[in-house]
């Protein structure tokens, strides 16, 4: 089974996400902030991450850019799900190796269908 | 912190310009169309509808509802501006909850008005960019209702929005001295929207 690890500090976006992608038949890990993700993801072995952009400790982007410099996990396919639109930032994004940008509030079958799209079958 | 209103609280027309008078009425009706019509967008994403109703400023008739969520910002109007601090509040009532599309037990509630302050804010951001206003909101925290009252009561100059929904009002506060004479339209800002999808 394929494995995504879903970051976000709010506790209830976690849950949504964990509740849809769970339905679709991921595994699926949670963490609160960019540095506990950063930890689990060195630790396992994830297909995906959904990484929110605003969070204590160390945000998305942040996040996104030491996942990709760090040999171990720079080959896992990164989803952004924010709440920022600006295309600046979300062109840094994706000059940083992010796969997708998804803006809140989004319909959870649109994020379940871009897993899918970007991690395949689980 | 006191909002510099353009005009005197309870007299917008007691003026001797009144063409001064009419742009900041215009102005004034600008910054509350963009919080008014981002409560109403907040709450439409979670099956709610809300009717708002004419903003006020420092209302001291309107209750605050059960739960709270406040989220500081800073804001730079301009490019020379000095960037001023605020706040915005989001409170709602616990009733809210059995309608919303997005339900969860009590503590994913408390968390579920965080996360809509946040999205809140962050629509109020997007809209303010063709203004030549940079919102930068911080991260959202949980407020209690008593702070919520005490802070309205502090800040006459509090600008408060209320909604009605079929559980009650929802009411938003925005604290800062934002100058509304320097909202101008300064064209289109390169936003995406809200619920895209953009793969690379």
């Amino acid at each position: 089974m394929k494995r995504v690890l879903v970051v976000d500090d709010s506790e209830s976006v976690r849950q949504q996400v964990t509740d849809a992608l769970t339905g679709a038949g991921f595994d699926v890990v949670q963490a609160g902030d960019g540095m506990s993700a950063l930890m689990r993801a060195s630790e396992n072995t994830f297909s995906a991450i959904v990484l929110d952009v605003n969070m204590p400790i160390l945000g998305g982007v942040e996040t996104l850019e030491r996942l990709k410099q760090d040999p171990k996990t720079s080959s896992i396919s990164v989803i952004m799900l924010t709440t920022e639109a600006q295309r600046s930032m979300i062109e840094r994004a994706r000059q940083s190796g992010a796969k997708a940008w998804l803006i809140k509030p989004v319909k959870m079958e649109s994020l379940v269908s871009t897993v899918l799209k970007i991690a395949g079958a689980p | 912190m006191v909002i510099r209103a353009p005009l005197p609280q309870g007299s917008p027309l007691l003026t001797s310009n009144r063409s001064a008078a009419n742009k900041a009425v215009a102005q004034r009706g600008q910054l509350d169309t963009i919080i008014s019509s981002a409560m109403v967008d907040v709450f439409r994403s979670c099956g709610v509808a809300v009717a708002p109703r004419s903003a006020r400023d420092g209302s001291g008739d309107v209750r605050i509802p059960d739960v709270s969520a406040a989220i500081g910002f800073s804001l730079r109007q301009g490019t020379d501006a000095k960037a001023i601090v605020g706040r915005l509040t989001l409170s709602v009532p616990e009733d809210l909850f059995t309608i919303m599309r997005v339900q969860g037990t009590k503590p994913l509630q408390l968390d579920l008005i965080r996360e809509l302050t946040n999205q809140l804010a962050a629509r109020i951001k997007h809209r303010l960019l063709p203004f030549d206003a940079a919102l930068q909101p911080a991260l959202p925290g949980l407020l209690s209702r008593m702070a919520t009252e005490v802070l309205k009561a502090k800040s006459p100059g509090l600008r408060v929005y209320c909604g009605r929904t079929l559980r009650g009002e929802v009411v938003v506060t925005v604290e800062g001295e934002i100058d509304e004479s320097r909202l101008v339209y300064s064209g289109a800002a390169d936003v995406a929207n809200e619920g895209d999808v953009i793969v690379f």
